[in-house]
Order: C-alpha cells, then sequence, then structure tokens
C-alpha cells in the first residue's frame, strides 16, 4: 500500500463519522422527501405515487397561499429591522469605551437562550393585561394592546422578539469592523467628515460583504421561522402568524400528508435558492471586496 | 501502530451505535417485558406505576414496564413507522379514528378471550369511543365528562341564590352580565362567564344549541344549529368589547393553571372538566365552588355534555401482543379501574359507576359527572380520520368570529367549503387504497 493512499483511507475513515451521519441524516432525507413530494403518503402506509398532484394542490390551497403572505410580510418586517439594530449596536459596541467587553457580552447574552424559552419569557411580556410591556406603556398614560391576542399586533411582537437574538450577527459586524484600516477615518477626519459621513462612506462600503452574508442567511432563517411564533402564538389568531414552515410541520406530523409537506419543503427550497440568487445579483455592484 | 488506530476509530463508532441498544433491568429476568408508553406525568402516571407495579407481583411471566412519553401520538406515529412500537399505549379518544385509519393500531376483536370484558359492563358512549368502524382499538382507563363549575360566593355576594347555577343559556347569559365589574379603564376585573375560558373546546359549543360537526355522512359546519351557536360566542365580544375581553383571558395563548380565572376568583363560571377539583384543591382550595349541567340554548337540551376517554391501545407492529391483551385485561378489572378513577378524580367507565360508593372520593359532585356521561346528549368529536385538521379549521374561524373578522356565517362557510374537499380528497383516497388492495 502506498502511504498516500494508506493516508486517504485513514482520513476518511477519521471523518467517516461525519460522512455517515451526512449521507443518513441529511441526503437521504432530503432524497426521501423530493420523493415523498411526488406522492400521497402518510407514514404508515406505503406511498402511492401521484406525481405533480401535490404541488398542483398546492396553488389551491388558499391557506398556503396565506401562509406565504404572512411569511413575506414578517420577513420584510424583520430583516431590515434586524439589520439596523445589529449594525448600529456593533457600531457603538466599537468604539473606545470604558467596559467595552462587558457591554458586548451583554449584547450578546440573550442570543444563547433556547428559542423556546426566548419565546416563553416574551410571550409573558407581551402579556395584553400582567406583561411588563403593557405596563410600561401604562406609565406614560397608553393602554397598550393584546399584543399577541390580535392579528395586527402579533406579527410585530414576534419580529419584536427576533431581534432580541442579534447577538450572533452583532459579533459578526464587530469582527468586521475591526478590519476596517485606521488610516482610512483618519484620512476622512483630516478631511473634515464627521461620524455619519464615515459611517456612510467608509464603515459600510468596507464591510459590505458582511452584511450581505446577514441579508442572506437573515432572509433564510425568516422563510423558516418556526420556533418562536410556534411557541407564542400557534399561529394565531385567525392565522395571522400561521408561518410557512407551521403549516409544513402541521400538515407533515398532524394531519400526516408527508407528501403533501414534502413538496412544500421542496417549493420554499425552490423560493430560497430564488431570492438568494436574485439578491446576490442585486448586490452584486454595491459590495466591495478587498484585492487579495 | 496504523492499524491500531484505525481499529480504535472503527471500534469506538461501533461503540456508540451499540450504546443505543435496549438493556432490561435485572428483575425481569426470564420474564416477557412489555413496555407500555404513558402519556401522563406526576399523579396520574403514578397511580398508573402503581397498578403495574401489582400486575408484575402478581405473576412472573410478563414484566410492564411503564414509560411518561409527552407528545406521545407524534411519537407513536414515528415508533409505528420505524416498526419499533411500545407494545401497549395510553390514547385520547379523538386520536382512534386517525390511527385506525391508517392502519396503525392493532384491532383487539381477536384478542378478547384473553382480554375477557363484556360490551355490556360499559357505559355505551365510552364503549362506542373506543371502536372505528365495527372494530375495537382499545379499551378505557379514564373517563371524564365536563360541566358548568361556579363560584358560589361571587353568586351571594351579587345577590343571586349561590346554590342555583342558571338552568338555561339565557339566564347564564344574564347572571354572567350582572356579575361583570369593570375597572375605571375600561378593562375587567371581574367576569361572570366568557367563552373562550379555558379555550380548549371551541369546537364544543354547538352541541348546547342542538348543533354537530358531522352527521355520520356528510361535513355540517355551517348548519344553523352552529351559525347560532357562533352568533352567541360573536355576542360576548360584541357586548363586552374583543379587546378588553382578550386582555382578561390573555389572547389564545396556552392554558396556565396558575393563571386560571375560575380559581383565582376572577370568573364566576366556567365551563370545565371532571378534574377540575384536583387543581382547584391544590391551587384555591378555600373557593366555594359546585357544579352543574351546562346549560342549552332555551333550555331545551338537558344533560349536555362532551365526554371523552383515554384507554389503551396495541399499536400495530407491537412484539408481544398477547402479554399486552393480558395486562389491558388486568387493568380493566373494576377494582384496579376504580383505584385509578379515585387516584385521578375520575370515575369508572364501567355501568356500575352509578352503585359505586362514593362517600371517599375527592371529587363532591362526581355523580354529576356520571349521570351526565350517560346523558343521549352526551357528545363526542367527530369520529373521522380528518378531525385533527376540521379542529384547526374550526379554532380558526372561532377566532375570526371572536375578534369580528368575520361573521358567523361568512366563518363557518369557510369552514364548510374547506373541510368539505378535504372530506371528499379523503373519501377518494380510501377508494383508491382499498382498490390497491
Amino acid at each position: 500500500m502506498k502511504k498516500s493512499t494508506g493516508n486517504l483511507l485513514k482520513g476518511l475513515i477519521f471523518i467517516s463519522p461525519w460522512i455517515i451521519g451526512f449521507l443518513i441524516f441529511q441526503v437521504y432525507p432530503i432524497y426521501k422527501s423530493v420523493y415523498y413530494s411526488f406522492c400521497e403518503y402518510d407514514v404508515l402506509n406505503p406511498p402511492i405515487f401521484i406525481g405533480m398532484d401535490n404541488y398542483k394542490n398546492l396553488f389551491h390551497d388558499d391557506i398556503f397561499l396565506k401562509s406565504i403572505v404572512s411569511t413575506a410580510i414578517y420577513t420584510v418586517m424583520a430583516i431590515p429591522l434586524s439589520m439596523i439594530v445589529s449594525l448600529f449596536f456593533a457600531i457603538l459596541l466599537n468604539q473606545k469605551i470604558f467596559g467595552r467587553g462587558v457591554f458586548r457580552t451583554i449584547y450578546f447574552l440573550p442570543s444563547l437562550v433556547p428559542m423556546v424559552a426566548l419565546a416563553i419569557l416574551w410571550k409573558w411580556m407581551f402579556n395584553g393585561e400582567n406583561g411588563i410591556l403593557n405596563y410600561i406603556l401604562g406609565l406614560f398614560g397608553i393602554s397598550g394592546p393584546n399584543w399577541l391576542g390580535s392579528t395586527m399586533w402579533a406579527t410585530p411582537s414576534i419580529v419584536l422578539t427576533g431581534i432580541w437574538g442579534v447577538g450572533g450577527s452583532i459579533v459578526i459586524y464587530l469582527a468586521a469592523l475591526q478590519d476596517v484600516p485606521r488610516s482610512l477615518y483618519e484620512a476622512a477626519e483630516i478631511d473634515g467628515a464627521g461620524w455619519f459621513l464615515r459611517v456612510r462612506h467608509i464603515t459600510i462600503p468596507m464591510i459590505s460583504p458582511v452584511i450581505y452574508f446577514n441579508l442572506i442567511l437573515g432572509i433564510i432563517g425568516c422563510l423558516q421561522v418556526f420556533a418562536v411564533p410556534y411557541i407564542m402564538t400557534a399561529g394565531g389568531p385567525a392565522r395571522s402568524t400561521y408561518y410557512y414552515t407551521m403549516y409544513l410541520f402541521d400538515n407533515a406530523f398532524s394531519f400526516l400528508k408527508m407528501g403533501y409537506a414534502g413538496a412544500m419543503a421542496v417549493l420554499l427550497f425552490i423560493i430560497i435558492v430564488a431570492i438568494t440568487i436574485i439578491t446576490t445579483k442585486l448586490t452584486a455592484s454595491r459590495i466591495y471586496y478587498a484585492e487579495k | 501502530m496504523k492499524h491500531i488506530s484505525i481499529i480504535l476509530v472503527l471500534a469506538l463508532s461501533l461503540g456508540i451505535i451499540a450504546g443505543c441498544s435496549k438493556s432490561a433491568p435485572d428483575s425481569t429476568k426470564g420474564r416477557v417485558v412489555v413496555s407500555y408508553w404513558e402519556k401522563w406525568s406526576g399523579f396520574e402516571l403514578e397511580a398508573v406505576k402503581n397498578l403495574a407495579d401489582k400486575f408484575n407481583n402478581s405473576q412472573d411471566e410478563i414484566y410492564v414496564d411503564v414509560l411518561s412519553v409527552s407528545e406521545i401520538e407524534r411519537k407513536l406515529l414515528i415508533a409505528i413507522a420505524g416498526n419499533d412500537p411500545p407494545d401497549i399505549a395510553n390514547m385520547q379518544d379523538s386520536g382512534i379514528p386517525q390511527f385506525a385509519d391508517k392502519n396503525a393500531i392493532e384491532p383487539l376483536d381477536d384478542l378478547m378471550p384473553i382480554i375477557n370484558v363484556k360490551q355490556e359492563d360499559y357505559i355505551d358512549i365510552y364503549w362506542k369511543l373506543c371502536r372505528y368502524e365495527n372494530k375495537l382499538y382499545g379499551l378505557p382507563i379514564a373517563a371524564t365528562t365536563i360541566a358548568l363549575h361556579w363560584n358560589k360566593d361571587i353568586f351571594k355576594h351579587a345577590g343571586l341564590a349561590p346554590n342555583t347555577p342558571p338552568q338555561t343559556l339565557e339566564q347564564l347569559d344574564d347572571i354572567a352580565a350582572r356579575l361583570m365589574v369593570k375597572k375605571d379603564n375600561g378593562s375587567y376585573e371581574m367576569l361572570g362567564f366568557v367563552p373562550t375560558q379555558p379555550g380548549w373546546w371551541n369546537y364544543a359549543w354547538v352541541w348546547w344549541f342542538g348543533g354537530d360537526w358531522y352527521d355520520g355522512k356528510n361535513i355540517t359546519a355551517n348548519c344553523p344549529e352552529n351559525v347560532a351557536a357562533f352568533n352567541w360566542i360573536q355576542s360576548y365580544a360584541q357586548i363586552y368589547g374583543a379587546r378588553a375581553l382578550q386582555n382578561f383571558t390573555s389572547g389564545f395563548g396556552a392554558f396556565s393553571w396558575s393563571d386560571d380565572r375560575f380559581m383565582s376568583g376572577k370568573l364566576a363560571m366556567v365551563l370545565q372538566g371532571i378534574w377540575m377539583s384536583r387543581f382547584i384543591e391544590k391551587f384555591s382550595p378555600q373557593l366555594n365552588w359546585s357544579a352543574a349541567a351546562f346549560p342549552s340554548s332555551g333550555g331545551k337540551l338537558k344533560d349536555v355534555t362532551m365526554a371523552e376517554c383515554n384507554m389503551l391501545i396495541v399499536p400495530k407492529g407491537a412484539k408481544h401482543k398477547k402479554e399486552a391483551a393480558k395486562f389491558i385485561g388486568f387493568m380493566q378489572r373494576p377494582e384496579n379501574l376504580e383505584y385509578l378513577a379515585m387516584k385521578h378524580n375520575k370515575f369508572v367507565p364501567l355501568k356500575i359507576a352509578d352503585e359505586m360508593d362514593y362517600s371517599q372520593h375527592p371529587n363532591k359532585e362526581i355523580k354529576l359527572f356520571i349521570r351526565l356521561s350517560q346523558s343521549p346528549n352526551a357528545h363526542s368529536v367527530p369520529r373521522i380520520p380528518i378531525w385533527q385538521e376540521y379542529a384547526h379549521e374550526i379554532d380558526n374561524a372561532f377566532q375570526s368570529v371572536w375578534l369580528q373578522k368575520k361573521t358567523p356565517q361568512q366563518a363557518l362557510d369557510e369552514v364548510q367549503k374547506r373541510i368539505e374537499i378535504k372530506w371528499q380528497e379523503y373519501c377518494d383516497l380510501k377508494q383508491r387504497r382499498l382498490e390497491r388492495r
């Protein structure tokens, strides 16, 4: 046995737990869900092949169409807000101030809270009668809505809850911000640029690849939002927070329509790929990659 | 050296897989281990475990291993599909049509000689709930009904006769209006009644109007009685203001016992189940309450209720069917059902429930709940496999009506339209399956 082949074999064996896991738990389920999307399949009985019927039915399913609209509304609200908030805090946390490390930790901490705990916590804060949010509003003489019980406020409430978990993207922004050369700021300062102009013309262009990265990840995350609304509102009231993945989940595990759910999953994948490509095309001219 | 490291890696990965295999406790040596998935936890689980111990000690051939499993129906589904189910599971009656239709549970008819029980001994509705399309799929271990619970102190305080519950739904509405106390800021300090509490049975209200969701053949979501019921529901939102009421009942989130308005004395009347007394005892022992049949519209229908039961089933693919049947038979013995009923504050699903001695029973209204279970107006959810979807749709209609986004007629017409399509799809699929066989 030649040494290089031996090394290759050893290497493969060492990474085999990962490869086997990937094949069994990722590739095989993906293949199966694509296959089942062409079947009538209830998990307990053998699948019956029905061709494109599941896909055709999706477009006559008004709950499905409504779930797309709600998910789109959620995404359009959540993405800009979370991007602005995380970038804003990243810039603040990048200033040379006393106790910077402590502040960075504080802003990152909420993203360590598990989704379920976070959802339950916020559910109490949004409580119409005893919630702290309405208590604080009450101090200013405002009678707050029943956040999660109103079709108008339920989605904004869930968006707000999501903002709490921006710690992850703050860290990514912070890393990027530290790579921006000081000399550029100094040059701009000499030219008389103020804080806002420096952010606008140096910081943002310099970290644009990271903004793009966070945008793409944010879109993917929003289109798949599940745990928080599932716990906070269970899709209600009157399906105002019944997002795509929740309907998918119900079809798969409550109604046992695994084939239909598979078709939804495949379609969601196509939607995400399409949006990612479009976003990449639209932002291509605005992203600056430093020369290597 | 090279080979040793390869062997080590292989051994490690195999070890991980081997670690997943099952191992039985020592006390089960030489016995058939019957695995039993139980949906209950806490004191309810404790009572079941005591009975399993009694069974295990009574013989030395079978050992029943009780495991408490949350979200049991979802996990059962996966276990059955993966062909590694438990031998016995506790399932809610409403799950039977869906599982039976998908051929996921074993009919017990062939095992009846081992289980050794007679249909005549059971209260009709519970026996019916165990059956689907002429086959028996389970046997009940806990029976429940629901009734109006009212707070006698609040009645007395408002000058109402504390021992006289409303006899008609209209009387209930009047009393509710009298008991309502508004705060300065427009929200409610106290309410007489509100149909969103506890919020578990949005579909149930139609029964008090003589309506139902399925007539044995067709979907009847928008029948006039159902529309009348939803009109009544909406009238609460209109009279009291949906927004203020919503704040009072904290939206449509999950129910929590610690936040229960009836027990904290802020809600005078509520539709609750036989288990309520147990929670009152625990969270609010000083509450001066009583229970009666929830009144129907115009008082025309007597003793309307919803009957539910938990039953032991044998999942498809169970390895030890006969042994499971033996344990089910043991659990069905009157003395064991009675033990469970006493511990759970419920009653036995047997006709002898009438004659039993309840002087020691922890629920002082136990006789009412037994009477309700034998009423001709005792209902259950429709026995159709698409009920999960149907209930989902009804909840949505309920919320739209409550928030006054739609009229009851509109909302129920939509339910009718959607579920009729699903029902047709289901019937077609069933036909296709029959043709394949």
